[in-house]
């Protein structure tokens, strides 16, 4: 499996990265909207995991622009918060038309349950 | 933005944003701790993965520290317990502590000390809150690659000590100084590397200092920002010679 990791913090996303690559999994990792975007028309990959928070453009900006184009409507996203489900003002539906699959909140998800929804997804 | 409003509110405000600044290294402990329960790393990153969960832990304890201390002065109204502090030995305790956080970035923190008097009339608890997030403050603004240097030398102010960290990141401009650090909320940081934070550290440092009878401000220099506080020093004979 090729993941696209989009996270803004550098330390979660070594964490991430490292967790997916010891369970055999190929990680492009970015920091940033712009950059995520630039490596997506670069690179296919089977899944994005996205931070809902980044500097600049925000995640929420980055699925607009992925529902843009057919290629990457196809792409499950895993979308990771700060912020529990209940305080994110985004109806289920809106997120299932972005392709969000789970919205993740991350200080309750470790690597390995992380690693396991995606592969979950990917395999179905 | 949050904007703070005085007594119950303000308490509140910073409350929520120490629970914002509290989930990244608890997302750290507990996934790095998964990890190394995987059984699958090598020596180095276990090593590695055990010196950030310490930093981690650290970040927490001074989040705590910081609460703790504002919630005297604003909900309390309490005075904080004045002692002499020695200020070059809290720089030192603080740059020790950050600086694996400053090697993950690949910054380095530079201490220059300058003639000073060493001993300042302060709370060694909240002097090292405040010297904590104004070197946290500029290793998250800095660029990678970059040096960071702390300085205690003797203020232009007659009897005060004046403490300064410079950074290098894309500088502050002079309007955005006072919303810097009067405000309080979720803001992103001007380098991609390193997320967002809640602006606790900076607000804590401003409520901490002013506590303390002393003075806070930046000021934008080439190439990055000045970040600076001012306090009175205890006793004009502890004058503090660097090593030549």
């Amino acid at each position: 499996m090729k993941i696209l990791l989009i996270e803004d913090d550098k330390l979660l996303s070594a964490m991430y990265r490292d967790g997916f690559k010891l369970a055999g999994h190929s990680v492009v990792t970015s920091d940033s909207a712009q950059d995520s975007l630039n490596k997506l028309d670069k690179e296919e990959v089977d899944l994005i995991i996205l931070d809902m928070f980044l500097p600049g453009r925000s995640g929420v900006e980055v699925l607009h622009e992925l529902g843009s184009y057919a290629d990457w409507q196809k792409i499950p996203v895993i979308l990771m918060s700060d912020i529990p489900r209940e305080d994110i003002k985004i109806s289920d539906e809106n997120l299932a038309k972005y392709s969000v699959t789970k919205l993740v909140y991350k200080p309750a998800t470790s690597p390995t349950e992380l690693i396991s929804l995606a592969e979950g997804i990917v395999a179905d | 933005m949050m904007r703070i409003t005085g007594g119950e509110n303000e308490m509140q405000t910073i409350i929520s944003a120490a629970v914002y600044d509290l989930k990244t290294p608890l997302t750290l402990i507990r996934g790095l701790n998964d990890l190394m329960n995987s059984g699958k790393l090598d020596k180095k990153s276990h090593d590695l993965y055990v010196s950030r969960i310490a930093t981690s832990v650290d970040q927490m304890q001074r989040i705590i520290d910081t609460i703790s201390s504002l919630d005297k002065i604003i909900a309390k109204q309490q005075s904080l317990p004045i002692e002499p502090v020695n200020i070059c030995q809290v720089v030192e305790e603080v740059a020790h502590q950050l600086d694996s956080c400053a090697r993950d970035y690949n910054q380095k923190l530079i201490i220059k000390h300058g003639r000073t008097s060493a001993v300042v009339l302060s709370n060694k608890q909240a002097l090292e809150s405040v010297v904590y997030g104004l070197v946290d403050n500029a290793i998250k603004y800095s660029t990678p690659n970059s040096n960071i240097l702390i300085r205690p030398s003797l203020a232009s102010r007659r009897g005060f000590t004046r403490l300064t960290v410079r950074d290098k990141t894309v500088g502050v401009r002079k309007s955005d100084i006072s919303r810097i650090m009067k405000t309080l909320g979720q803001t992103s940081s001007p380098n991609p590397a390193y997320g967002s934070n809640s602006g606790l550290g900076l607000y804590a440092t401003m409520r901490l200092v002013e506590s303390l009878n002393g003075a806070v401000g930046v000021k934008p220099v080439p190439g990055g920002s000045s970040f600076f506080v001012e306090l009175p020093i205890a006793q004009q004979l502890s004058l503090y010679l660097p090593k030549s």
